[in-house]
């Protein structure tokens, strides 16, 4: 460490810089892993929209209700089938819509039972529902319709976009942060030539590098991580109070995550990068 | 004192550089302990490379390198760092890193021997002194005169106390009361703890003001010993 805070003292540009470079790309790669995180969440919001729900004529008597289920639970594209009787359906109306018995009229349960049935593909919903609706016993048979395959497109869409985004950044925080090191140890080239011609081990030298190398990983990932943590929750409480009825990720849900990915990758990133631009010297010295 | 083992021996030493230059041819030299010896000749007579066999920075194309019972040249490259640890080597070029201190500079070859703080500081505070250089300390080197410099790197390469010294050129670029000062610092010091010093040099009036053998090199072949 006594030739970091050498270092450090003549020339702290370089080890400032170090830092920044590690901020500036984890906060990037933090900002698209919110994304991809707030992407996933949609799906629960969508889930509605990738069930079918088939509605049995009222009178319907169970022992029929149960050899439909069994039919349809044997069909291979059908990954699950749920029963929902009347009664079940009745207390979901209230849940959601938040109501009390008391606000319903009394007398026969209008609710009829259902069976919500879920594929195993969701490109498979279309022709399930035709199938579904070919069985006399249902009255109606819902799904998300048109909206399926758009919603379908849509997360294609960003999935596949977001993937060669995320490794486009990846590359980029690569080539930042490794320029950065580099330069840094090319700087240093004549202290590390006397340091050979003393006679110090390359393990030696690397040391001298190694721990500057930790400290600046850790330093610029411990700020972004900081950073990103105040902006995400504020952000993420004003999102929550203008659009409530969203599905927004929670930032104690990914919160450790942040922090693991901020200091280890900032520390991994920063270390090889620092062994391997030392390496690099070192092999060109005599 | 001929049946005496020698302590750096050149046996049948040639070097030839990629470029097609022979620096040296057939050297036959030995040196023993606590010698004081110039190596004398003009410029390109392989002086440099004499010694650049010695601390490894340079291989011999034919021949070997013997010290100390050790056949350097043919050493393996992990062992390298260990025979430097041995040596104190005056570069032509002085090698001093300009942004450290004068204090710092001294300090490289102990922290390199892993010396313990306390006694480093001690061992480099008594330097500066031997040096008469107490003064600038904290100077960086870059502020320093050439013959401060020159001291500098004269220090640095005595400091751990090795029992070879090897001085390229010590008193390039110097002015003659500046460059006796400096030869005699390494004159002092193999006095005193008897250490085997070689002065490559091309200065003939160094060869007449300080005792010592004298082996002349011209166009890479030894002409006196």
């Amino acid at each position: 460490m006594k030739f970091f805070f050498r270092r450090l003292s003549r020339k702290p540009s370089f080890f400032i810089m170090g830092c920044l470079s590690i901020f500036f790309a984890q906060v990037i790669l933090n900002l698209f892993i919110f994304g991809y995180l707030e992407l996933d969440k949609m799906k629960e919001m969508w889930k509605g929209s990738f069930t079918l729900r088939a509605f049995f004529v009222v009178g319907t008597p169970p022992e029929k209700i149960q050899e439909v289920q069994e039919k349809i639970a044997g069909w291979a594209a059908v990954k699950q089938v749920v029963f929902v009787d009347a009664e079940e359906a009745r207390k979901r109306f209230l849940e959601y819509f938040a109501l009390s018995e008391e606000d319903l009229p009394g007398g026969e349960n209008p609710f009829p039972a259902s069976l919500e049935v879920l594929p195993k593909k969701l490109e498979d919903l279309p022709k399930l529902a035709a199938e579904m609706k070919r069985i006399p016993v249902f009255d109606e048979v819902v799904y998300g319709g048109k909206n399926v395959e758009e919603l379908l497109r849509f997360h294609r869409f960003f999935v596949g976009v977001g993937g060669i985004v995320v490794l486009g950044v990846f590359v980029f925080v690569l080539l930042v942060i490794g320029n950065i090191v580099t330069l840094k140890v090319r700087f240093h080239q004549e202290e590390i030539r006397v340091l050979r011609l003393m006679g110090a081990t390359n393990r030696q030298i690397r040391a001298s590098f190694l721990g500057e190398g930790v400290l600046e990983g850790f330093l610029g990932g411990m700020t972004a991580f900081v950073v990103s943590s105040f902006f995400f929750r504020f952000f993420l409480e004003f999102l929550g109070t203008s659009f409530p009825t969203f599905f927004w990720v929670r930032f104690e849900d990914f919160f450790l995550l942040l922090f693991l990915i901020n200091v280890f990758l900032s520390g991994i990133l920063s270390t090889v990068g620092t062994l391997a631009a030392v390496n690099g010297v070192l092999r060109e010295m005599p | 004192m001929e049946n005496v083992k020698p302590f750096l021996e050149f046996r049948n030493v040639s070097k030839i550089y990629p470029t097609g230059v022979r620096a040296l041819e057939g050297v036959n030299l030995s040196f023993r302990e606590g010698e004081f010896v110039f190596l004398f000749g003009p410029t390109g007579a392989g002086k440099t490379t004499l010694l650049k066999l010695i601390n490894r920075e340079e291989r011999p194309t034919k021949g070997e390198v013997w010290l100390s019972g050790c056949r350097i040249s043919h050493l393996e490259e992990r062992y390298v760092p260990l025979l430097r640890q041995n040596l104190g080597v005056i570069f032509q070029d002085l090698r001093l890193v300009p942004e450290w201190t004068v204090f710092e500079n001294l300090l490289v070859p102990l922290e390199v021997l892993r010396v313990k703080r306390s006694k480093a500081f001690q061992m480099v505070k008594e330097m500066l002194r031997f040096l008469q250089l107490e003064k600038k300390g904290l100077h960086r080197v870059e502020w320093l005169s050439g013959g401060e410099k020159q001291k500098l790197s004269v220090g640095r390469a005595l400091i751990h106390r090795p029992e070879l010294v090897l001085a390229d050129e010590p008193t390039k670029n110097l002015d003659e009361e500046s460059a006796q000062a400096v030869v005699g610092i390494l004159s002092e010091f193999a006095q005193e703890t008897k250490a085997t010093v070689i002065v490559a040099t091309h200065d003939q009036e160094l060869l007449r003001i300080f005792p010592g053998r004298v082996v002349t090199l011209e166009r890479g072949k030894v002409r006196a010993s």
